[in-house]
C-alpha cells in the first residue's frame, strides 16, 4: 500500500497553545479521506501544513513519496488544493481565471472537461468570479483545480456556506472525480452526511490529536450508546474498556462505548439493571458523542480487531 | 507562467498606477504651461500647482519634492497592495499553490513593482526635461545634469517600496511594529538621497539596503504562515 | 427500483443498500435475472463512494442474492438452492425469535403480532405454496 499522505509527528504551536499535536496522518493512495474535527480542532491548520502554507513547528510531510520541505513543481502540478472558501482573483472574469490557471499547467490542461464542467452548472466564462454564488465559485474552484488531472485533491471544507443543492451538485462532482482509479482525496467538513457518502475513511482530530483513523464505516459501527433503567437512582459506573461517556438522566443511566462486546456487556450485567439496551449510532450522533467526551482518555481507533481496543480508560467517566 | 504573473499584477496595481501618473501628467502640465487651465482647476489637490512655474527648471521650484511625495505614496500604495492584499483576501494560498517556486513567484511581485513604480515617476522627468531642453520654450538655460537631484530621488523611491512590502509581508501582532521596516528604510533612503558623494556613499548605501531588504522579503515569505 | 440511503440512519450506507436489495427480491420488485444498476451508476445516482456500492454488492453476492458476470453487469440470482431447507428453517426461526423479542418487548399480544404478520406478508411476492417449509 503507497501513501498519498504521510505525516510524521507534524506539530504546530501558535505561541504557548499547541494547535496540532503529533500528528501522523497517513492517507493511502486512492483513498478518500474525510478529515473531521470541532471547530478550532486544528483541521485548517493541519491542511495548510500538508501544503507548505504554515511551517510546522515539529515534524515532517510526504506528498505522493516526496518530501513537501522540497517538492519540485513537476510534482506540485499533481496535487490540486482548495482552501477553505476557494479563493480566487474576484476581478477575473471565470474565461479569465481558467485562462491565468491554465498558464501554469502547459501539457496537463483538460479544458474539454473544464468546458463540460462550466456548461453543466450554466456558468458563463464572461461572469465575474466576483458575482458568483457560492455554489457556482466552488465549482469553478474544482473545475480548476480538476483540469490538471491531479492524482491528490486536498480540500478544506469544501461545502461550507453552500445551501443543500449547491452541496449536492459539489459531492456529485467529487463523486465523478473519485472514479478514476488511484485519485486520493483528502477533505475535511462539518457535515457529517457528506462525509458518509463520500469517504472511504475518516479521521477525527480532537484538540489537535487524530483520535479516529479507521474506514468510515468502522466508526458508525463502533460507536454503541447503552441505556440502563434502574429502579431508583443509578449507581455510579464503574467504568470499562472503550468508554467515551457515560451520565445519568433521573433513573437512567446512559453510556456511550466504543466497540461494546462481552466484557462490558458483563460490567452493564453486574450493576443488575431492570432493564438495558445497546444501539448504534448515526455517524452525526456517534462524532458528537465522541467528540464531547472526556479529552484525554478518548479511545483511539484505528484498524484493530473490534475485541482488542487500545486504549482502556477505567477510572475516567464524562460529567453528570 | 512569469508573464502572466506579471500581467495580474499589473492589473491588480492599475488603480494605484494610473491616479499616480495622471497627478503627475497635471503637474508637468502646469509646469511646462500646456495644461494650465487643467493645473489651475486642480490647484487644491497638489501644492505645486499654484504659482507661477520656475525659470530654472528642476533647480529651482519644488519638482523634486513633488517627485518625491507622489514617488513615495505610490511606492508605499503599490508594496502594500502586493504584500498584504493577498493574504487577507486568502488568494495567497491559491498563488503559492501554482507550481512555481514560491522565490520566483515573490521576485515577480518585486520585479514588477519596482519596475512599474521606476516607469512611472520616470515619466515627468522624462517629460519635463524634454520640454526643457526643447530652444524657445522658457528663458532659462537647461543641461540634463539638471535632473541629477531628481533622478536620485527617482532611484531611491523603490527603496520605499520594498521597506512597505516587507511591513506589508510580515504578520506582527500590532499595527505599529509591523511598519518597523517601512520606518527603518526612511534613514538609508534619505541618506542615499541627500549625502552629496552619490558614487562613493550614496549608491552603495542604497544597493546595501535594498538587498538587504529583498533577503528580508524572500526569507519572510518562505517562512512566514499564511 | 428505487434506491435511498439515509445520512440519519444507524445503519452504513453498504448495509442500506444490502437491506434495500434484499427487500427488493422479497417484495418481488426485483426478479431474478433483472440487472442491478452498474456500480458507477448507482454511486452516481445516490452520490456515495463508488467503494461502497461495491461492498455493498460484493456482501449480496456473498448472501448469494445477486450474481457478477463479469463484463456484463450484476443480476439478481435465482432462489437459492445451496442450502437444504432445514438450514433455511433454521435461520428463518432465528429471524422470527428476534421479531418476536421485540413484540414482546413492545408490549404486543399475539393475536396483534399475527394480524400484523398477516397484513404484512400481502405486500409480499411469494415462492409458490408447496416450495414453502412445512
Amino acid at each position: 500500500m503507497t501513501l498519498a499522505i504521510a505525516t510524521d509527528r507534524l506539530t504546530k504551536d501558535y505561541g504557548a497553545r499547541r494547535v496540532v499535536d503529533g500528528l501522523n496522518l497517513r492517507v493511502p493512495t486512492g483513498c478518500v479521506y474525510g478529515f473531521l474535527g470541532r471547530n478550532g480542532a486544528g483541521k485548517s491548520t493541519t491542511i495548510k501544513m500538508l501544503l507548505g502554507m504554515v511551517r510546522p513547528t515539529f515534524g515532517r510531510v510526504e506528498l505522493l513519496g516526496h518530501d513537501l520541505a522540497a517538492l519540485p513543481p513537476s510534482v506540485r502540478e499533481r496535487i490540486a488544493y482548495l482552501a477553505e472558501g476557494q479563493p480566487l482573483y474576484g476581478w477575473m472574469t471565470v474565461a479569465e481565471a481558467s485562462r491565468f490557471a491554465r498558464a501554469f499547467h502547459p501539457g496537463r490542461w483538460d479544458g474539454r472537461k473544464l468546458d463540460q464542467i462550466l456548461d453543466h452548472f450554466e456558468i458563463p466564462g464572461r461572469a465575474k468570479v466576483r458575482r458568483l454564488s457560492n455554489g457556482q465559485r466552488a465549482n469553478v474552484a474544482l473545475a480548476l483545480a480538476i483540469a490538471p488531472d491531479p492524482d491528490l485533491l486536498i480540500l478544506d471544507d469544501p461545502t461550507l456556506g453552500l445551501d443543500t443543492v449547491a452541496r449536492h451538485d459539489f459531492l456529485l462532482s467529487l463523486i465523478h472525480l473519485v472514479q478514476r482509479e488511484g485519485r486520493t482525496i483528502l477533505f475535511s467538513s462539518h457535515i457529517l452526511a457528506d462525509v458518509e457518502r463520500v469517504a472511504d475513511r475518516i479521521g477525527v482530530l480532537v484538540d489537535g490529536v487524530l483520535r479516529v483513523d479507521c474506514p468510515t464505516d468502522r466508526f458508525k459501527e463502533a460507536v454503541s450508546r447503552v441505556v440502563l433503567e434502574f429502579p431508583g437512582k443509578p449507581p455510579a459506573f464503574p467504568g470499562c474498556a472503550g468508554l467515551v461517556q457515560a451520565w445519568e438522566v433521573g433513573r437512567r443511566l446512559e453510556l456511550v462505548v466504543v466497540d461494546f462486546g462481552d466484557d462490558q456487556r458483563r460490567v452493564v450485567e453486574s450493576l443488575a439493571p431492570l432493564s438495558w439496551d445497546a444501539a448504534s449510532m448515526s455517524l452525526e450522533d456517534a462524532f458528537v458523542a465522541y467528540t464531547r467526551g472526556p479529552r484525554r482518555s478518548l479511545p483511539v481507533f484505528d484498524d484493530g480487531p473490534p475485541e482488542a481496543p487500545s486504549t482502556a480508560t477505567s477510572a475516567d467517566r464524562g460529567a453528570a | 507562467m512569469v508573464p502572466t504573473l506579471v500581467r495580474k499584477e499589473l492589473r491588480e496595481t492599475l488603480a494605484f498606477v494610473a491616479p499616480a501618473l495622471a497627478l503627475y501628467l497635471v503637474y508637468v502640465g502646469h509646469l511646462t504651461g500646456m495644461a494650465r487651465p487643467l493645473a489651475r482647476a486642480l490647484a487644491g489637490l497638489l501644492p505645486g500647482l499654484s504659482g507661477m512655474p520656475p525659470d530654472l527648471p528642476f533647480i529651482q521650484g519644488d519638482f523634486n519634492s513633488t517627485l518625491l511625495y507622489i514617488g513615495a505614496a505610490l511606492g508605499i500604495a503599490l508594496g502594500f497592495r502586493q504584500s498584504a492584499w493577498e493574504p487577507s483576501q486568502r488568494t495567497a494560498l491559491y498563488l503559492l499553490h501554482l507550481p512555481l517556486p514560491r522565490r520566483t513567484i515573490v521576485l515577480t511581485k518585486l520585479l514588477t513593482g519596482v519596475g512599474l513604480l521606476l516607469a512611472c515617476t520616470l515619466t515627468p522627468i522624462g517629460l519635463y526635461g524634454l520640454w526643457a531642453a526643447t530652444p524657445r520654450t522658457h528663458p532659462g538655460p537647461f543641461e540634463w545634469s539638471m535632473t541629477g537631484d531628481a533622478l536620485r530621488v527617482w532611484a531611491v523611491l523603490p527603496l520605499v517600496y520594498l521597506g512597505a512590502f516587507a511591513s506589508g509581508l510580515r504578520p506582527a501582532r500590532w499595527f505599529g511594529s509591523r511598519l518597523l521596516p517601512l520606518a527603518a528604510v526612511a534613514l538609508p533612503a534619505t541618506a542615499a538621497a541627500v549625502v552629496p558623494w552619490w558614487w562613493s556613499v550614496g549608491l552603495p548605501i542604497l544597493a546595501l539596503a535594498t538587498a538587504a531588504l529583498t533577503v528580508f522579503i524572500l526569507r519572510e515569505a518562505e517562512t512566514r504562515d499564511y | 427500483m428505487q434506491y435511498e440511503i439515509s445520512g440519519a440512519s444507524r445503519l452504513p450506507i453498504y448495509r442500506q443498500l444490502v437491506e434495500q436489495v434484499r427487500e427488493g427480491i422479497a417484495r418481488g420488485d426485483l426478479k431474478p435475472q433483472d440487472q442491478l444498476p452498474s456500480v458507477r451508476q448507482m454511486s452516481r445516482d445516490l452520490v456515495v463512494n463508488p467503494n461502497t456500492v461495491a461492498r455493498a454488492y460484493t456482501e449480496l453476492e456473498r448472501e448469494g442474492l445477486v450474481a457478477n458476470r463479469p463484463g456484463r453487469g450484476v443480476f439478481v440470482a435465482e432462489p437459492r438452492a445451496d442450502l437444504t431447507k432445514d438450514a433455511r428453517r433454521k435461520r428463518l426461526i432465528e429471524t422470527i425469535d428476534r421479531l418476536l423479542t421485540e413484540a414482546v418487548n413492545l408490549g404486543f399480544s399475539e393475536e396483534e403480532v399475527a394480524r400484523l404478520v398477516a397484513a404484512r406478508s400481502r405486500q409480499f411476492h411469494w415462492n409458490t405454496p408447496n416450495s414453502a417449509p412445512k
